[in-house]
């Protein structure tokens, strides 16, 4: 379920086709930059009242997935 | 002029020192603090037995405050992040990324940390995690920079966030103190016009490069490798950008080619393969001064500046 909820917020807060976000997406392939990743970083914080502090080693959306996991 | 950032840092005045990795010395980092300013030792990708050094070095030039620069993306970060609270540092800022994982440790030594911000996000996301301030920094700044330009990115972070802001890229004199004030910040950081302080230790020839520089001599590289540069144009910035336009030019090579460059240009003022990293303000630098002048006369100009501001709105 955290992958619906975390792919939806990434496509909302990067202006991005729902469609295009899979579990092995990279970032890269969605062509996020840093800038670009604080701030789905920021609005994923928001969204499960998380605190990410490890947002430079994150590449793709499973990497983030987990991490909400682990921290919620 | 006193702005809640000299009281926050303990400094006469609000200009902060640029933590220019090769460039900010205890000779220079020492000096800035003696004449009121904050100076800044850039521990850059150096060692920790060099930073340890630098630090013990500044205390002795002065015993007024002074930071230290983290560059995270050394790969010495994780030994960096704990000698500074070995050795008591009272100030940090941050920049090549986002400092999250130390930032715990370090408010809990009591240090202040001013990440440098490219972004409101990233502004944001400091604040959480609790800095004293930020330093939003546009892309006329020199070396590695972000997209926005300071003037937009400057009053923006001042909404976005309730931590004073401190204003760098672009500004080389009182004029732009004045402006940056104007836009909500609580001070300056200033870097090119500190290339040529007498007390800075660069080669001779960077000094001369930057006294020469004209308004259009920078140019932006690295943009591929998404870590672009500003630098003087020079022949090596030149081959550079040949390089990076070049698609069968792989990232690996282009990385290569530019590795090492700055050290050669501080050390042995290589004019060929060094690269002599420089803001857009090089223009604005017109002669070599001790770091106590740059600051006098740059206090001095803000405050002319700022008094004549009624002229305009009569």
């Amino acid at each position: 379920m955290t992958f619906e909820k975390v792919a939806k917020i990434i496509a909302e807060a990067r202006d991005l086709d729902i469609s295009e976000i899979k579990m092995d997406t990279s970032f890269e392939d969605m062509e996020l930059d840093s800038l670009d990743v604080i701030e789905v970083v920021m609005a994923i914080e928001e969204a499960f009242g998380i605190n990410i502090d490890t947002e430079g080693d994150l590449r793709t959306v499973e990497d983030l997935v987990k991490l909400v996991d682990n921290l919620k | 002029m006193n702005t809640i950032i000299c009281s926050m840092l303990g400094i006469k005045y609000p200009i902060i020192q640029g933590g220019m990795a090769w460039v900010a010395n205890a000779s220079l980092a020492g000096s800035v603090s003696n004449a009121g300013g904050l100076g800044i030792i850039a521990a850059a990708n150096a060692p920790v037995d060099f930073v340890r050094e630098e630090i013990r070095k500044t205390r002795e030039i002065t015993n007024r405050p002074f930071g230290v620069n983290i560059m995270l993306m050394s790969p010495f970060v994780d030994d960096i992040a704990r000698l500074v609270i070995e050795e008591k540092v009272k100030i940090l800022t941050t920049g090549a990324g986002l400092p999250s994982k130390y930032m715990k440790d370090w408010i809990e030594a009591g240090i202040k940390v001013v990440p440098v911000v490219p972004s409101c996000g990233i502004a944001k996301k400091m604040e959480r995690s609790g800095a004293s301030a930020v330093i939003a920094e546009g892309g006329e700044a020199g070396g590695h920079i972000g997209e926005l330009s300071t003037m937009a990115l400057v009053p923006q972070v001042c909404d976005a966030v309730d931590i004073p802001v401190i204003a760098a890229g672009g500004i080389g004199d009182g004029r732009g103190l004045a402006a940056a004030l104007m836009l909500g910040a609580a001070g300056v950081q200033m870097g090119t016009r500190f290339l040529v302080a007498k007390e800075c230790t660069i080669h001779q020839t960077y000094k001369d490069k930057i006294v020469a520089a004209k308004d259009i001599d920078t140019m932006t590289t690295g943009k591929r490798l998404g870590h672009p540069v500003r630098a003087l144009k020079t022949p090596f910035t030149r081959a550079f950008l040949k390089n990076e336009n070049d698609c069968f030019k792989t990232l690996e090579e282009l990385e290569a080619f530019g590795a090492g460059a700055l050290r050669k240009a501080v050390m042995e003022g290589d004019e060929r393969a060094g690269c002599f990293m420089a803001g857009q303000s090089c223009g604005l630098v017109k002669k070599e001064q001790t770091a106590k002048e740059i600051i006098e006369e740059v206090i001095d100009q803000a405050k002319i500046t700022l008094g004549g501001v009624e002229k305009w709105v009569r």
